[in-house]
């Protein structure tokens, strides 16, 4: 048995699929929901080992048996699973939101009862889970693609759940569209790669033998290839200009997928993006030009649109486009910085890469969080408008603290999570004599416009008064309430120990990072990490924080502190509760005002290249349909044209 | 551990000094509008008063709204520790300034958070005024942090201090827009928006009494305090003598503080698109400065 414990996640939760399916009911999801959590811990358990304790778990499951290798071209019977140090950093951070949003889900998705059925959402969730986790450990390129393929179609059908509802259906046809498209761009690229290079040797590490060296052998094959494969990747992160499909899809899921939606799925990218850039090519100055570039166009993109929004679920989708902005702009300076080989630069490019990866994780816990505290508002109320919202932390005080410690570690607030990676993205880019020194100056400026959606979406949702009437809802029941306790624990722990989420990303650093071990260059406290340059403190910065924080309660404490309640003070008219009211939208009223030539470019960009291409396609479409008339004579000839290809390039 | 000692008296000495700066304000203030002035003590008095009194709180409020005033003053004594003042000692670490700069919105974050929940409509008004303002000059102080970094190659503190052996064009620019960025995160008069008095009853303010408004207001002293220090050690030479060191230091202090002081009697308040616009035009300036200094001009 101990020799599949590597697979041990994924066939319990395919078990858990097959046996939710079968009820229709509550007992669907709540068999779905215990498979997936037992899972996801078993997922917490093998990447702790192979991330602590220098495990590495390899498995090779045989299909079919009695087919010799030499039968097939290429050998698809085998499936190759290996738990490196990449691959188990991300499987760390879907098993711990797995298993708050499987929790969470045993609650949640009650609430779809006699409306929907539960099953289906029980065998799409865990095969959802099961996938991902799948695209983050298979070694072998081809069933990588066949993984990724059934990872987009069981999270399109958990974004089209509420099928009644038109925007849901609408909002995963066109995740469908995009992610289909992108994946043939993969497909193609991946085709490339195994019948000229590697001679139909699929698995990642053959790959790699060949690709390492391709960069000077053959740079324009190798670049087409990054690119290809950057462009198909760049999608599922939702890097501007392939977002679009985002901030339709991920609010449309339940609360507990969306969370994994965004805080995981997403991810997926940026797991491949380090494989490609740090482990099957080497980092080159132009693709981190390129990368640090698109990165911040993203982080500006995303966060400029977030703060329009005034819905709770797409508010948080444009946020999360934004962080994923600050994750590749941290990955591209890592990029850059190293390949231009300076000696100065080591210290800064090591720093970039431990951010990244710092990041990705502190987005997966705070943005998943956030998602499960929208998706409890909407369990109690049943609203999502942040126009009408208002006034419910007397009603669910626990929900509202903890959505306040999530929204400040997006904002970025001293002692949470937030702050470090950022901080380090910033430290590390801004002393750097590069163009990504102005990039950096453009994150922390979105940096504070993040922190100002934070407010809003705190603000509105739980301690601005109501404009209309809230009835006295509940907190919370428990399996969410510990789901939301878990993250947002997660949340202080990840701030105030930066030696954990660093300890873990030495590792991967140890692996595939060319410069080696990145705690030769960084320096880790209590609530902050810093750059080993010039001088150093001896002195922890957060002690004397802590010492100042403790010194101002004592202040508050000793002064005289008593509680009298008044109404609220409207200039000697009487206080009208509905009606004395700010709304979410114009809360930023003046700053958007001031910013209107970028809304402008954004409203032209998109009628040009989106609306206007749709319709050229459509009608490009129809012409062509005539023409053909057949699909399968459109099929041989697109076969053809591939295989023409392909031939050329081999020739 | 004399180390941290030294860092403690700094701040306690700073803790006794703002409310006095503030006094000097406010005859400097009057004298110059033909009146006579409170007391230089004044501040200290008010401060004292509302510190006695208990808080008044809206029926609506939430208990963001009770913390969130000492949170603030927390950060501000945080970022005090970052800044040298009667002594050179502070506490130092590479990429101390960008801590600062996050010290500095956070607290106005947690304002605006604090006073939203209050309940009142022009809290409300006021917090979305002064993250409107917050966020246009985290801009401003980001280019100005990346102009020092270029100068300076370094984003310590310590090393930056003084900014200005160098007689460079951009130096010299830095200095002076640092101090415009300055006057506007400090609330002064064209840019006082988020508590205009007459036009939205203290706005951010309007609900906080007691101990809890005196909190408030002391942090806002201890913040301009912060950026006159910083102000001074971008151009306080490091050849001079450790005993004169405070003296210099004191006295071009409440130069500063009189320099706005002045200015600030002489305006009327801007409305909060003009004032959005005013930071905008700053920013293509900082630019231009920032591509200066890169060529080491």
């Amino acid at each position: 048995m101990a020799e599949y414990v590597a697979l041990a996640p994924a066939a319990v939760l395919i078990l858990g699929a097959i046996i939710s399916s079968m009820f229709k009911g509550k007992l669907g999801n709540y068999i779905s929901s215990f498979f997936s959590t037992i899972s996801s811990i078993i997922m917490c358990y093998l990447s702790l080992n192979v991330l602590l304790f220098n495990k590495v778990f390899e498995e090779k499951l045989r299909l079919i048996s009695g087919i010799t290798e030499s039968v097939l071209p290429i050998n698809l019977s085998v499936i190759y699973i290996r738990i490196d140090f990449l691959s188990a950093f991300f499987v760390f951070i879907l098993g711990t939101v797995g298993l708050a949003s499987s929790i969470y889900g045993i609650s949640y998705i009650n609430r779809y009862l006699h409306k929907q059925h539960l099953g289906f959402y029980g065998l799409n969730y865990a095969l959802f889970l099961c996938f991902m986790y799948l695209v983050f450990v298979v070694h072998d390129i081809f069933w990588f693609i066949v993984f990724w393929e059934l990872m987009t179609v069981t999270s399109q059908f958990l974004v089209s759940y509420e099928r009644e509802k038109a925007v849901a259906r609408k909002a995963a046809y066109k995740y469908f569209c995009m992610s289909k498209g992108a994946t043939e761009v993969i497909i193609v690229s991946a085709l490339i790669i195994l019948i000229i290079l590697s001679g139909m040797n699929t698995s990642f590490d053959t790959i790699r033998y060949y690709t390492k060296s391709l960069l000077v052998e053959n740079p324009i094959l190798a670049n087409a290839l990054i690119a290809l494969l950057f462009i198909g990747f760049s999608v599922k992160a939702s890097l501007v200009p392939f977002h679009t499909w985002l901030p339709d899809a991920h609010p449309e899921a339940p609360s507990n997928v969306s969370a994994l939606l965004s805080g995981v799925m997403i991810k997926t990218s940026v797991y491949m993006f380090f494989r490609i850039f740090y482990f099957f090519f080497e980092p080159t100055v132009y693709w981190g030009y390129i990368v640090a570039t698109i990165g911040t166009i993203t982080l500006l993109v995303g966060t400029m649109y977030a703060i329009l929004q005034n819905d709770s679920k797409r508010l948080l989708a444009f946020s999360s486009i934004g962080q994923m902005g600050y994750i590749v702009f941290a990955l591209g300076s890592s990029l850059l910085l190293y390949s231009m080989g300076e000696k100065s630069y080591t210290v800064l490019a090591s720093v970039a890469f431990a951010a990244s990866l710092y990041h990705v994780m502190n987005h997966a816990m705070f943005k998943s969080l956030l998602f499960l505290t929208a998706g409890s508002v909407i369990y109690r109320t049943g609203l999502r408008n942040l126009n009408v919202l208002g006034g419910l932390a007397r009603f669910m005080p626990f929900t509202s603290i903890l959505t306040l410690i999530a929204s400040l570690s997006l904002a970025g607030i001293p002692p949470f999570n937030g702050f470090v990676s950022k901080w380090l993205i910033y430290s590390s880019t801004i002393p750097s004599f590069t163009i990504l020194a102005v990039y950096g100056v453009v994150a922390l400026f979105v940096s504070a416009i993040t922190a100002a959606y934070a407010v809003k979406y705190f603000t509105t949702l739980f301690t601005k008064p109501a404009t209309i009437e809230v009835e006295k809802v509940k907190d919370v029941p428990l399996p969410m309430m510990f789901s939301q306790i878990l993250l947002a624990a997660l949340c202080i722990i990840l701030g105030i120990y930066p030696a954990i989420p660093l300890n873990m990303i030495s590792a991967v650093s140890k692996a595939i990072f060319p410069l080696g071990n990145i705690f030769s260059y960084i320096q880790v406290f209590p609530g902050i990490a810093l750059l080993k340059v010039e001088f150093v403190s001896a002195n922890s910065p957060l002690i004397i924080a802590v010492g100042l924080i403790l010194i101002s309660s004592v202040v508050a404490a000793a002064l005289p502190h008593k509680l009298n309640k008044f109404s609220v003070w409207s200039c000697g008219v009487p206080f009208r509760k509905y009606a004395m009211n700010m709304s979410a939208a114009s809360y930023f009223r003046p700053f958007i005002r001031s910013f209107d030539e970028f809304y402008l470019t954004g409203r032209l960009l998109h009628k040009i290249f989106v609306k206007d291409f749709i319709k050229k396609y459509f009608s490009f479409t129809k012409v062509l349909a005539k023409i053909t008339e057949n699909f399968v004579i459109m099929l041989t000839l697109f076969t053809l044209i591939v295989i023409l290809m392909l031939l050329l390039y081999v020739g | 551990m004399l180390y941290l000692v030294t860092v403690f008296a700094n701040i306690v000495a700073l803790l006794a000094i703002a409310p006095i700066i503030d006094g000097i304000e406010r005859k400097v203030k009057a004298k110059l509008q033909c009146r006579k002035g409170p007391p230089i003590l004044q501040t200290w008095y008010d401060l004292i008063k509302l510190f006695k009194r208990p808080s008044i709180v809206t029926e609506e409020y939430s208990i963001v709204y009770i913390i969130s005033p000492y949170i603030i003053f927390a950060n501000m004594l945080f970022a005090l520790a970052l800044v040298p003042s009667f002594t050179r000692i502070s506490l130092s670490f590479f990429g101390d300034i960008i801590v600062l700069t996050y010290l500095i919105t956070s607290s106005s974050i947690l304002l605006a958070i604090g006073s939203i929940s209050s309940g009142n409509v022009f809290a409300a008004i006021g917090a979305s005024r002064e993250l409107s303002l917050t966020t246009l000059s985290k801009l401003l102080m980001a280019l100005t942090l990346a102009i020092f970094a270029v100068l300076k190659r370094s984003l310590m503190l310590e090393t930056l201090f003084p900014i200005i052996p160098p007689y460079t064009l951009s130096a010299i620019a830095s200095i002076i827009l640092f101090a415009i960025i300055a006057y506007i995160e400090s609330y002064k008069l064209p840019f006082d928006i988020p508590e205009a008095e007459p036009e939205i009853i203290d706005g951010i303010l309007v609900e906080y009494s007691g101990k809890s408004l005196g909190i408030l207001k002391y942090s806002m002293y201890l913040k301009r305090i912060l950026f006159f220090t910083i102000i001074v050690y971008l151009i306080l030479p490091r050849e001079i003598p450790m005993l004169l060191t405070p003296v210099l230091y004191l006295i071009s202090l409440i130069a500063l503080s009189v320099t706005y002081v002045c200015i600030e009697t002489y305006c009327g308040r801007l409305r909060i698109d003009q004032a959005l616009k005013f930071t905008k035009t700053l920013v293509p300036i900082l630019l231009v400065v920032l591509i200066i200094a890169y060529f080491n001009y």
